[in-house]
């Protein structure tokens, strides 16, 4: 009992330490990967290549002076970062990154923290109370440009998470369960998801860019519009809060896309661990490829991708998939 | 799976009928929306044809939850007669009020799936489900009339006293719930059987969901919204609202009583008797006092509530058939009325429906004014027209179960009501007319209202075949 | 331990219920209401009812709560509180009194006589919660669910009708 609790300790820190590490070096990468595709360099100069480059911003941040304005409402001023950062902390609990187990006093456990019946349910209920820090910190900021960012949003990600949830059900009824480890063995000995679900993981993949608010979706930040939307009188730790957030988030998103539609950690060969690193770090450069690319979307436009294409589509989806499955059975 | 089929055709035949309709009302254009409500009127009719039970059968389908028979064919006769009545009657109303949208004729369509699921329930949840649908339809039918405040309010009323009535019946079922283990009916007479009614839990759960059925039927004192929103509604939706839900209500009412309850007779009927006696008096003390005749109409709506729950009261077949041919009849006198009153249009400064509208009428307009004379000795219970026809088999009914009483205060009320129906009678024929005012009079509701005085008169002049109709019902 | 846990559960849900109809700021309000919804989906898991509590979390605190603080910012309505009206707060005091009384009264006569449920420990284990929940769902409570459809769709034209511009 205290052994199980001691090793869940443990494996809670280190996926949090990884995870974080992850952030900040996906931020090297992002100002690296689109230096390049802009013809710039990117950091250079901290480190080789760089490479000590989000270690440094993370000291400065850390370092600034934490400044709260005056006319806010400081409890919820407070607590709107902690809100966003810690549902997208807490969804990597029951992702299962690897089948390996380890062996401690004759009992096996494996590495990844749990596995509980509603995985998916469990990650997409933490990603729509990921909202809330959003609204609440435009709301108590007091300030126009937060407000309004916190406003689109809000907006954008309920309207987003309708398409998402409904993209997923494809691959969990051909699954037959919602639990992540369970997913993940359905497509061990056969084809990945993508294959017969290639329609949900495009729907999948706009909804998730939406919800994480990335470019082309960044509205709520629209730094031309709104400075920097719903963190605009954020500053210091606060501020880093917000951005651990999204980098968070995109990397659950990442994690829910290669368990759901790209096998896990299933891989041809070599250990089950690097296969779904990989995949994750090939779903987040195609992240930062279309930051590079794309021209951000009006709002309309957004609410029309999402209401009149993106959920009939995944409609049509999961009606279809539902037919063939129970034709086939 | 037959039976399953069988036990569910009508509502799903509905259902799809419903979904047709909303085609029917995209591809309408704007100026002949009217036409989405005679489709609906043409679905209905084919869904009431295809759904007789023929022979009197009676299916349980679903486990249990869901029966047809020839009581839930009796009350989709009424919810269809509300609807076709209506219908015809609401189409100038609208298209004059400029609101005349598809979607009224939509929605009341699928209400009336709502309402029949009710009435065939024979699962909590599956009455619980229906009844929301059907409020729902009731609360937009109400605010349909978005330009009018009184509209709004109406609207917004019904629905925060609405949720907060579904919440308290929830809450009701819940205990039951609990209790029994089971939302079917016949496991909740089983357990009631066998362990009585002694325990705390199962007497508030009955208390609290007969209360939230109460609502749905405006019995006093859970009457509290009818009146401004009756007042408040668009005409015609006014006259589908205090028929077909209140039909609703009381067959569900009904049928709970008569299969969940059985056991505990004693008790229910205590709690429905003392309902029925608060609602007529206060329905008809109030009535009294109203200049307004669609509010005057709203309270009569309350007091007759009262009449069809001595039906209930009473607990035997002939009590249960005569609420059936009651709320029949109370569709056909009811629709005919507010149909006629959504047509006066005064053109001096007062209300269209103030009673001073209908002075004089009789001269200018007799045929109109003979429909809503028709209307009135009919909602008054003045032989021979069917109005007293249905009191009549509801007195009978309580007498024969030996309450007498109730029998006695029911009459007596009915005569206080005469009053004010009468009143409308005297203004139509016996006063001069002081405002200048139209009956703005178009084939449709002319259809409507002849239809509905056409068949007071034949009810009234022959109840025996219309007996023998509901006869069956009770199997 | 896991009496434990309903205790702190429980206690958060009563302390937040509480602090949710005292403050004056709706938007304060809704807030602590999301820690409500929280903790009664941590009592739902408890119960092994773990669908329900994502359910819970996903349709509550994630839809309908943003959507009440959407309305609650575009109206910024100036509440001057429910506690400050003497006559509510009687009555409130009044309300939640006689419901205490009932609930309690109703544990105390808590001799459930009703059917025992189908399911199992055994079941649970083995099929876990969401299966059992969608058989239920799918067999046993059909037609509830259908009908609940036809609900929301009458209820989505409404809101049409009456929200639309002509």
């Amino acid at each position: 009992m205290l052994v199980e609790l001691i090793f869940v300790v443990i494996k809670i820190l280190v996926v949090i330490t990884v995870l974080l590490l992850g952030v900040a070096y996906m931020t090297w990468l992002e100002r690296k990967v689109i230096g390049h595709m802009q013809v710039r360099l990117g950091p250079t100069h901290v480190g080789w290549k760089g490479l000590l480059q989000p270690i440094a911003d993370g000291l400065k941040l850390v370092a600034k002076e934490d400044i709260i304005p005056t006319m806010v409402d400081k409890p919820v001023y407070i607590i709107a970062p902690l809100l966003s950062l810690i549902p997208a902390l807490s969804a990597f609990a029951v992702i299962p990154f690897t089948n390996a187990t380890v062996n401690l006093f004759g009992t096996e456990y494996h590495l990844y923290i749990t596995d509980v019946n509603i995985g998916l349910l469990y990650v997409l209920a933490l990603s729509s109370v990921g909202t809330y820090g959003i609204i609440m910190s435009g709301w108590a900021s007091n300030s126009k440009y937060a407000l309004l960012g916190s406003l689109r949003s809000s907006a954008q990600v309920i309207s987003y998470e309708t398409a998402m949830g409904l993209s997923l059900i494809g691959p969990v009824l051909l699954a037959g369960t919602v639990s992540l480890k369970g997913i993940t063995e359905a497509q061990a000995n056969g084809f990945w998801f993508i294959v017969p679900q290639f329609v949900a993981f495009v729907v999948y993949l706009i909804s998730a860019i939406a919800e994480t608010n990335r470019a082309p979706f960044d509205l709520p930040e629209a730094e031309t519009e709104l400075v920097a939307g719903f963190h605009v009188e954020y500053s210091s730790m606060k501020f880093a809060m917000f951005f651990l957030a999204e980098y968070a988030n995109m990397y659950v998103v990442s994690s829910i896309a290669t368990i759901v539609f790209l096998g896990g950690w299933n891989g041809p060969f070599g250990p089950s661990f690097i296969w779904f690193i990989l995949k994750i770090v090939a779903l987040m450069f195609f992240y930062l490829w279309l930051r590079a690319t794309l021209p951000r979307l009006r709002f309309d436009q957004l609410m029309t991708l999402g209401w009149k294409i993106l959920i009939p589509i995944a409609l049509v989806n999961v009606v279809v998939t539902s037919i063939v499955l129970y034709a086939i059975n | 799976m037959v039976e399953n089929l069988v036990s569910i055709m009508p509502e799903l035949l509905m259902t799809i009928f419903g979904l047709i309709l909303i085609v029917i009302d995209v591809i309408a254009g704007k100026n002949s929306k009217s036409g989405v409500g005679y489709f609906g009127i043409f679905f209905i009719i084919v869904a009431l044809l295809a759904s007789i039970p023929v022979g009197g059968f009676k299916i349980f389908g679903f486990g249990g939850t869901l029966v047809w028979d020839m009581y839930s064919f009796a009350f989709f006769f009424v919810f269809a007669i509300a609807y076709i009545l209506s219908t015809l009657g609401s189409v100038d109303y609208l298209r004059e009020r400029g609101i005349l949208k598809g979607e009224f004729y939509t929605i009341m369509f699928f209400s009336i799936i709502g309402m029949m699921f009710m009435v065939s329930a024979t699962d909590l949840s599956v009455l619980y489900a229906g009844m929301e649908t059907m409020a729902i339809s009731m609360y937009i039918l109400a605010g349909f009339e978005k330009g009018n405040l009184k509209s709004n309010e109406s609207g917004l009323k019904y629905f925060i006293i609405g949720a907060f009535s579904s919440a308290i019946f929830l809450f009701g079922l819940s205990y039951i719930y609990g209790y029994t283990g089971s939302t079917k009916y016949v496991d909740i007479a089983n357990m009631i059987q066998a362990n009585g009614l002694n325990n705390f839990n199962i007497k508030l759960g009955m208390v609290m969901m007969l209360a939230g059925l109460a609502f749905k039927i405006s019995a006093v004192p859970f009457h509290m919204w009818a009146p401004d929103v009756y007042t408040g509604a668009p005409t015609p939706a006014t006259g589908f609202m205090t028929v077909a839900p209140k039909a609703a209500a009381m067959g569900a009412i009904v049928r709970f009583v008569w299969i969940a309850l059985e056991p505990a007779a004693a008790q229910w009927q205590l709690f429905f008797s003392i309902l029925a006696v608060l609602t007529m008096t206060y329905g008809n003390l109030v009535a009294l006092a109203q200049n307004n005749v669609k509010r005057m109409l709203a309270y009569s709506a309350i007091s007759h509530a009262g009449y069809m729950l001595i039906g209930v009261v009473s607990a035997n077949e002939l009590g249960y058939q005569s609420i059936a041919l009651y709320t029949m009849i109370y569709g056909f006198m009811n629709i005919g009325a507010f149909t006629i009153i959504s047509l006066l249009k005064n053109n001096g400064v007062i209300e269209n429906e103030r009673i001073e509208s209908f002075a004089g009428l009789g001269k200018k307009y007799p045929v109109v004014s003979l429909a809503m004379l028709i209307f009135m000795f009919s909602l008054a219970g003045i032989p021979p027209l069917a109005g007293f026809m249905g009191k009549f088999y509801i007195f009978t009914a309580a007498v024969k179960s030996g309450i007498i009483w109730l029998a006695i205060i029911g009459v007596i009320n009915s005569v206080i009501a005469c009053y004010y129906y009468m009143r409308v009678t005297i203004f139509m024929y016996f006063k001069e007319s002081e405002y200048d005012v139209d009956v703005n009079m178009k084939p449709a509701s002319f259809i409507a209202s002849m239809i509905a005085a056409l068949f007071v008169i034949i009810i009234g002049v022959f109840p025996s075949f219309f007996m023998d109709l509901v006869k069956y019902m009770i199997v | 331990m896991e009496q434990l846990g309903f205790y702190i559960l429980a206690f958060l849900a009563i302390i937040s219920s509480i602090f949710m109809i005292t403050r004056e700021n709706p938007v304060h309000s809704a807030l602590w209401m999301l820690l409500t919804f929280f903790s009664v989906a941590g009592i739902f898991v408890q119960l092994n009812a773990e669908f329900i509590a994502a359910i819970q979390v996903l349709v509550y605190a994630g839809a309908i709560l943003v959507l009440y603080l959407f309305v609650v910012m575009l109206l910024n309505p100036k509440s001057k509180g429910f506690i400050r009206i003497p006559f509510r707060y009687v009555l409130g005091i009044v309300a939640s009194f006689v419901i205490f009384v009932q609930v309690l009264l109703t544990l105390q006569s808590a001799n459930v006589i009703g059917k025992a449920g189908v399911y199992t420990q055994e079941a649970y284990k083995q099929y876990g919660n969401v299966k059992l929940f969608g058989y239920e769902l799918f067999s046993n409570y059909l037609v509830p669910f259908e009908v609940v459809s036809i609900m929301l769709l009458v209820a989505m034209i409404g809101a049409i009708v009456l929200a639309k511009k002509d």
